[in-house]
C-alpha cells in the first residue's frame, strides 16, 4: 500500500479571508481537522478593512472579529499565519502539502500581543513604512501587528526595514519585550501536512489604477474605494473622520467614478467587478451621515443593484441621502496644482456634451482583480485559470469543484462576487470536501476530554474563590499598583489565595491556576487581566482543566477597559482596578455551576422543494451518508428549470441537465421523494422535527433533524402590463424559452425585447431587481439569431444587471448582433398593435426622439416571485419572509449567514432566498446542504450554559416571552392541575435549551419575574452593583472583616 | 470625592458583549483615554438590562448609569438592541417622577469599530454629571 492509499480526515484551507473562515468553521464543525493557511500576518482578509457592509451598513469588523476569535480558539482548526503552500503531492483522499512558514522574528507561543515592542521602533519615524492595513494612509514600524483586532494577536517584524535584520543596529524591541519573545535568528521552515482535500478561497486584490493614468492616481486626493474604506473607518488613520489625504481637511464636494478598470478588456479587466455599485452608494451614505452638507455624485454607466435588498439601497442612496448619480464617461481626472481640488472632466451620456466636475477629493472603484500569486498557487496546484485570472471551475452544476479532483475552489478567486455569495460558496466547498471525506470524519478531529473530573459545588457550599492579578508585563502593572491591589483583594470575603503574576495567559500560569484550585481547594477562580472576549474561553478552560466547571470563572477586565485607557492616573486607575475586582468577586460568590446539556439529533433531512436547488441539496445530504426526503407540489421534480431551453454560459439542454439529476436521485437509496405532496404539519425543533405530509390520500409522518428550504422562485406573468394578455404575440421570456425549444421562430422578423417589466419600480411590491432577467434575455436574444441569423432583434433596456465572469464578455457579443436601446423608467415604451403586426413606441434617450419599431413578437423581462404557498410554510417553521416586496425568504444575516435560518435546524438555499442562477443555486443548494449534514453528524446538541430557564411554578403562561424572542427558542404547553373533580389547565412557556442563545431579552420581559438568565441572574448582577456602591456596607452585611 | 475635593461621579456601565464592551476595548488598544468613572458590567445583549438595575443603581448612590449596546440593525441578537431602546425610554420616564434627573441615564450605540466614539461618550457624560453634581436620592 503506498502513502497516498488511505483517506485523510482532515483538510487545508488556503486564504484566511471571510469565505475562508467560513469554510474552515464548516469544515471543523462536521467533524474534520482543518488546517487554514494564510499568507499575511492575520486571517480576516479584505473584510477586514472595511467600514461597513452593504445593504445594511452593518460594522464590518463587528461581524467578523467573533468569526475569526472563534477559529483561533477552535480545538480542530490549525491557524498557519504567515505560511505559504509551495508543494502539493498525492490525490483527492490524500494529498501531501508542504507549507513555508515564513519567520515573523517573533515567538508566537511568547508573545502577548501588548505593543510595548512596537511603541519605539525607530524605524517608523526613519523609513515611514506604509501600513497595509490602512492601505498605505498611515505609518507603522518594522514591528507590528496588521491591526488592531488581528487573529493571531501577535506582532511580527518586517525584515524588509528592520534595522537590526538589515543593518545589524538597533534591537530596541528586543530590549522592550519583557516576554522574551523577540528572535532575530528566525529561520524559515518547512512542513509537511497530510489532508485528504484542499479549498482554495484566495480572494482579491485591487486593479492598480495608475495603469491608466487619465483617472489621475498620482494626485494625493484621488483616492481608492479599498483606501476610502480606511478613510471613513473609526480605526482608521484618520480616526473615522472623513478628511483628504493632502491637507487633512474635511472635502466639500467628492466624486466617486465606477468601473475603473472593470468592463474594459482594453485597459483593464473584461468583467464586471460586481460589488462597486454598491460599495459606492454605500460609502455615499455614510459619507452623507458624518456631513449632511457634503454632495457626492457618482460617475456610472450602469447600477448593478441585483442583490436581495440592493435595488432599495440604490434608491434610498437618491432620494433619501440625495446622492447625485451622473451617467457619465470620466475622461481625464487634472488637479489644480493651487488647491489640490480635482476636476472630473467627463462625457454626459445623455446629451453627448463634454462637462466638467470639480471635486474636492476623487475616490476611484476600482477593480477588483484575483489577488496576487493566483496564478503561481494554480500552478503548485495543478487547476485551471482562465484568461481572466480565475480559478476555473468544472462545471456550472457545481461550482467549486476543479480539474483536480479533491481540489475545490471558491471565493472571489473563483468569480467577482460579493461577501454573502462568497461564504455560501464556502460553505459549498465544505460541502464537497464533507462529501468526499465522509467515511473517515470524526478520525482526526478530537474531542475535548478531561483527566481531572470535575468536582461537584453544591449551592450552599462556602465559596472558596482564587484571584490572579495580572501585571500583563508592563501593561497593567505600570498603570496599576498590582501589588497593592493583591493586598487588597486578599481581604476580600471568601478570597482564600490571591497573587500576582506577570502573564498570566502563557502556558506555565495555566499549570499555576490549576495548581492553585487543587492546592486550596477552590471551587470559584478569577484572573484580572485582559478582555474576556478572547481569553474567557482560555482560562475557562483552564479552570476545567483544573476540575471547575467552567462556569465557576470569571475574568476582570483590568488592561483594556483600564490601565490602557488611564495611563496618566495610576491612582485613579488601581482604585478602578480594585472596584472591578471587588464587584466581580460578589458576582463570583454567587455564580453556579452550569451544566451543558445534550439532546440527540436524527440524522435525516427533509427538503422542501424538487427544482435543481432541492435535487441538489437532497443528494448532498444522500452523499454525506444521510436520509433525506424531497416534498414537491408537482407531479415530477424539476421545478422552473423544466421551462428552460437551454443554460448557458454552457449551453447546455435544461431537460438533459433534469434527467441527469433525477437519475442521481433514483439510484440514491437513502432519498425519498414525495411528488404531488404538501407539508402540512411541522413539530418539534432543531435535531428532531416531526413532519407531516400529504401525498393525495396518504398521510406520511417522518422525523428528521433538519430542514431545508428549497421552494425556487417562478416566473411573474405581467397582465395587463404593455400588452400581454391582451395580444398573443406578447409573451414572456421564459413563454419564448418553449418557442426556442421547438423552433418556433422561423417565421420571425422583428423581436422586441423589454427589460425591467415591472421590476425596479419607485414604488410598491415591485422594487427590486430580480437579477438574472438581463441575462436569460440577452441569451435568449442570442439563441434567438442562431437559429434564426435573419431576426432583427432590439433590446430595450434600463441598466443592464449581470453577475458572473463571463456575462460582460458575451454581452459585448451579443451587442454585436443584436440592437440595444436604453429607455428611461418615467417614459416606458408602448406595445400597440397596427395591421395585424406589433408597434413598441419609446423615447429614444440619445436622440431624444420618440421612435416607433414594428414587431413581430415582444418579449417581456418580467421578476421572479415565490410561490404562492411560501407562507404557509413560512408559518409552518416559523421562519421569516421579506415584507414589503413579495415574500422571499429571509435568511440569519444577510452577510454572513445566507445559507441559514434565525431559527437553528431550518436552512435557506436558491431562489426561495432571491432570484438566482443555476449556477449559484446549485451552490447554495450544497452549502446549505452541508451545513444541515454537519447538524446531523454531530448527532447531538450540545446546548450552552448560558440559556434561560422558566420557573413553572413562577410563569403565568402570557407567553410574552415568546413574543420577543428572535429564535422562537420559547413554546408553549399546557399542564393540567385537579383540584378534587376540577380538572383546571394552564398553559405555561419553557425555553428550548437547543435553541437558546442567551441574549436575556425574555428574562427582562417576563412581568413576573420567573425567567433566570443563568450565568447573569438579577441576583448576580444586582450584587455587583451593590459590591461597586456600597463598597464596605455590601461586605459587612457579609459578616467579613476589612479595613 | 477626589483627594483635591472635586466632585468624581460613580458611572455604572452596562456594556453588551458584541460591541459596546467590544468597542470599549478597541478604545483600550488604541489607548483612548478618559476619565476612570465607569465600572463596566458585562452583559451579552443590551437586551438583558432590566430597568431594576438602574434603580438599584440609584438607589446604592451611582450618579449616573450608562447603557451601551451595537447600533440598531446590529444586535448580535437580532433585537435585543430594540427592546432596551423601548425599555430605556420608559425608565427614564419613571427615574423623572421620581425625581431623578433623566439626563443622569445614558443609552449609546457603540459599535466594535467605535473605540473613539467610547472614550468620548464616557468623557462627555463625565462632564455632564459633573456638571448635575451628585446624585442625591431625595
Ligand atoms: S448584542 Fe449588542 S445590543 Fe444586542
Amino acid at each position: 500500500m503506498s502513502k497516498f492509499d488511505e483517506r485523510i480526515g482532515a483538510a487545508m484551507v488556503i486564504g484566511g479571508g471571510v469565505a475562508g473562515i467560513q469554510a474552515a468553521l464548516d469544515l471543523a464543525e462536521s467533524g474534520f481537522r482543518v488546517y487554514l493557511v494564510e499568507k499575511s500576518p492575520s486571517i480576516g482578509g479584505r473584510m477586514a478593512q472595511l467600514d461597513k457592509t452593504f445593504p445594511t451598513n452593518d460594522c464590518s469588523l463587528c461581524i467578523l472579529a467573533p468569526k475569526m476569535v472563534e477559529v483561533f480558539r477552535h480545538p480542530n482548526i490549525e491557524l498557519l499565519t504567515y505560511h505559504e503552500v509551495t508543494k502539493v503531492e498525492g490525490e483527492a483522499g490524500n494529498f501531501e502539502v508542504t507549507v513555508l512558514k515564513k519567520p515573523r522574528y517573533v515567538d508566537e507561543t511568547k508573545c502577548k500581543g501588548c505593543g510595548q515592542c512596537a511603541t519605539k521602533c525607530p524605524a517608523e519615524k526613519l523609513l515611514k513604512i506604509p501600513d497595509e492595513f490602512n492601505m498605505g494612509l498611515q505609518t507603522r514600524g518594522a514591528i507590528y501587528i496588521p491591526f488592531p483586532q488581528a487573529v493571531p494577536p501577535v506582532y511580527l517584524i518586517d525584515p524588509e526595514h528592520c534595522l537590526y535584520l538589515t543593518k545589524g543596529k538597533c534591537g530596541t524591541c528586543i530590549k522592550r519585550c519583557d516576554a522574551g519573545a523577540i528572535n532575530y535568528e528566525m529561520k524559515p521552515e518547512y512542513r509537511k501536512i497530510r489532508v485528504g482535500a484542499i479549498i482554495v478561497v484566495t480572494g482579491f486584490e485591487q486593479f492598480d489604477p495608475s495603469k491608466i493614468p487619465r483617472y489621475g492616481y498620482q494626485y494625493p486626493n484621488v483616492v481608492t474605494g479599498l483606501e476610502f474604506e480606511r478613510i471613513m473607518c473609526a480605526s482608521g488613520p484618520y480616526r473615522g473622520e472623513i478628511l483628504r489625504p493632502s491637507d487633512k481637511k474635511h472635502p466639500h464636494k467628492i466624486a466617486l467614478v465606477s468601473c475603473v478598470g472593470s468592463r474594459n478588456a482594453k485597459e483593464g479587466v473584461p468583467y464586471c467587478s460586481s460589488v462597486c455599485c454598491m460599495y459606492l452608494a454605500k460609502e455615499c451614505m455614510i459619507t452623507k451621515e458624518h456631513a449632511p452638507d457634503v454632495e457626492c455624485v457618482i460617475f456610472k454607466s450602469d447600477v448593478r443593484s441585483y442583490g436581495k435588498g440592493f435595488n432599495e439601497f440604490i434608491q434610498r442612496a437618491r432620494t433619501e441621502y440625495g446622492i447625485r448619480y451622473i451617467d457619465g464617461r470620466v475622461s481625464l481626472i487634472e488637479e489644480d496644482p493651487e488647491t489640490q481640488d480635482l476636476i472630473v472632466y467627463y462625457e454626459d451620456m445623455a446629451t453627448g456634451e463634454s462637462k466638467e466636475y470639480r471635486a474636492e477629493l476623487v475616490v476611484l472603484a476600482t477593480a477588483l482583480i484575483p489577488s496576487k500569486g493566483t496564478r503561481e498557487l494554480a500552478e503548485i496546484l495543478g487547476i485551471n485559470v482562465d484568461h481572466r485570472g480565475f480559478f476555473t471551475e468544472l462545471s456550472e452544476i457545481s461550482p467549486s469543484e476543479t480539474n483536480r479532483p479533491g481540489i475545490y475552489i471558491c471565493g472571489y478567486g473563483q468569480a467577482p462576487k460579493d461577501i454573502p455569495e462568497s461564504v455560501a460558496d464556502a460553505s459549498s466547498a465544505a460541502g464537497k470536501v464533507a462529501e468526499l471525506l465522509a467515511p473517515v470524519r470524526g478520525t482526526l478531529a478530537k474531542e475535548m476530554t478531561f483527566d481531572v473530573p470535575e468536582k461537584e459545588v453544591k449551592p450552599d457550599d462556602e465559596p472558596r474563590i482564587g484571584v490572579m492579578v495580572c501585571h500583563c508585563g508592563i501593561n497593567i502593572g505600570a498603570t496599576v499598583n498590582v501589588p497593592e491591589v493583591v493586598e487588597y483583594v486578599k481581604k476580600l470575603p471568601n478570597v482564600v489565595v490571591a497573587e500576582a503574576n506577570l502573564y498570566s495567559c502563557s502556558s506555565d500560569s495555566q499549570e499555576r491556576i490549576k495548581q492553585l484550585i487543587a492546592e486550596y481547594d477552590l471551587n470559584r477562580f478569577i484572573v484580572a487581566s485582559c478582555t474576556p472576549r478572547t481569553h474567557e474561553p482560555l482560562f475557562a478552560l483552564t479552570c476545567r482543566e483544573g476540575g471547575l466547571n467552567p462556569y465557576l470563572f470569571e475574568l476582570v477586565n483590568i488592561r483594556d477597559q483600564c490601565s490602557w485607557v488611564h495611563m496618566h492616573e495610576p491612582e485613579a486607575a488601581t482604585k478602578k482596578a480594585m472596584d472591578l475586582i471587588r464587584m466581580t468577586i460578589a458576582k463570583s460568590r454567587r455564580l453556579k455551576p452550569q451544566a451543558q446539556g445534550e439532546v440527540s439529533v436524527t440524522k435525516k433531512a427533509l427538503i422542501i422543494g424538487g427544482g435543481v436547488s432541492g435535487m441538489t441539496a437532497a443528494l448532498h445530504v444522500a452523499r454525506e451518508g444521510f436520509d433525506a426526503f424531497i416534498v414537491e407540489r408537482e407531479p415530477e421534480l424539476g421545478g422552473i428549470v423544466r421551462h428552460l431551453y437551454r443554460i448557458f454560459p454552457s449551453n447546455e439542454d435544461a431537460e438533459e441537465l433534469l434527467e441527469k439529476l433525477r437519475a442521481q436521485i433514483a439510484e440514491q437509496k437513502n432519498i425519498k421523494v414525495f411528488t404531488g405532496a404538501k407539508l402540512v404539519k411541522v413539530g418539534g425543533y432543531v435535531g428532531n422535527f416531526d413532519i407531516e405530509i400529504a401525498q393525495g390520500e396518504k398521510l406520511h409522518k417522518i422525523k428528521v433533524g433538519a430542514v431545508i428550504v428549497a421552494t425556487g422562485a417562478n416566473e411573474f406573468k405581467p397582465q395587463g402590463l404593455f400588452g400581454y394578455g391582451t395580444y398573443p404575440n406578447v409573451i414572456t421570456q421564459l413563454e419564448l424559452e418553449q418557442k426556442l425549444k421547438k423552433n418556433e421562430v422561423q417565421e420571425l422578423k422583428d423581436v422586441v425585447m423589454i427589460l425591467c417589466v415591472n421590476a425596479r419600480q419607485i414604488e410598491g411590491e415591485f422594487t427590486y431587481c430580480s437579477k438574472i432577467c438581463c441575462f436569460e434575455a440577452i441569451k435568449n436574444a442570442h439563441l434567438l439569431k442562431e437559429q434564426n441569423p435573419d431576426i432583427n432583434v432590439t433590446i430595450l433596456y434600463r441598466d443592464i444587471q449581470m453577475a458572473g465572469k463571463s456575462s460582460e464578455e458575451f454581452y459585448r457579443e451579443v451587442r454585436q448582433e443584436v440592437l440595444f436601446t436604453r429607455y428611461d423608467l418615467n417614459n416606458p415604451p408602448k406595445v400597440t398593435e397596427k395591421d395585424g403586426r406589433l408597434l413598441v413606441e419609446f423615447q429614444n434617450i440619445l436622440t431624444d426622439t420618440l421612435t416607433s419599431l414594428e414587431a413581430d413578437l415582444v418579449v417581456l423581462a418580467t421578476p421572479m416571485v415565490p410561490p404562492d404557498d411560501v407562507e404557509e410554510i413560512s408559518q409552518f417553521l416559523k421562519v421569516p419572509v421579506m415584507r414589503g416586496i413579495p415574500p422571499f425568504f429571509l435568511e440569519a444575516h444577510v452577510k454572513l449567514r445566507p445559507l441559514d435560518f434565525a431559527t437553528d435546524g431550518v436552512f435557506l438555499c436558491g431562489a426561495a432566498q432571491w432570484p438566482k442562477s443555476i449556477e449559484e443555486c446549485a451552490s447554495q443548494a450544497t452549502g446549505a446542504a452541508a451545513r444541515a449534514c454537519a447538524l446531523l453528524a454531530k448527532g447531538k446538541i450540545i446546548t450552552a450554559g448560558i440559556t434561560m430557564v422558566i420557573d413553572e411554578a413562577k410563569c403565568i403562561g402570557c407567553g410574552r416571552c415568546a413574543e420577543v424572542c428572535p429564535y422562537n427558542a420559547i413554546e408553549r404547553y399546557k399542564i393540567e392541575k385537579t383540584f378534587e373533580n376540577v380538572t383546571l389547565v394552564e398553559e405555561k412557556s419553557r425555553v428550548i435549551q437547543a435553541m437558546c442563545k442567551g441574549c436575556g431579552t425574555c428574562s427582562v420581559e417576563c412581568p413576573v419575574g420567573a425567567i433566570t438568565a443563568r450565568h447573569f441572574t438579577t441576583d448576580q448582577l444586582n450584587s455587583m452593583i451593590q459590591a461597586y456602591l456600597l463598597e464596605d456596607k455590601e461586605l459587612i452585611k457579609e459578616e467579613t472583616v476589612h479595613e | 470625592m477626589s483627594e483635591k475635593g472635586e466632585f468624581v461621579p460613580r458611572i455604572v456601565a452596562f456594556l453588551c458583549n458584541w460591541c459596546g464592551y467590544a468597542g470599549a476595548d478597541l478604545a483600550g488598544v488604541s489607548r483612548f483615554q478618559y476619565p476612570a468613572t465607569i465600572r463596566v458590567i458585562r452583559i451579552m445583549c443590551s437586551g438583558r438590562v432590566q430597568p431594576s438595575f438602574i434603580l438599584e443603581a440609584f438607589k446604592d448612590g451611582a450618579d449616573g448609569v450608562l447603557v451601551c449596546g451595537c447600533h440598531i440593525g446590529d444586535c448580535h441578537y437580532i433585537s435585543g438592541n430594540e427592546y432596551a431602546e423601548r425599555r430605556f425610554k420608559k425608565t427614564q420616564k419613571i427615574l423623572s417622577i421620581l425625581g431623578i434627573d433623566p439626563r443622569r441615564v445614558r443609552l449609546e450605540w457603540v459599535s466594535a469599530a467605535e473605540g473613539m466614539k467610547f472614550s468620548q461618550v464616557v468623557t462627555e457624560f463625565t462632564e455632564q454629571l459633573k456638571e448635575l453634581g451628585p446624585f442625591e436620592a431625595s
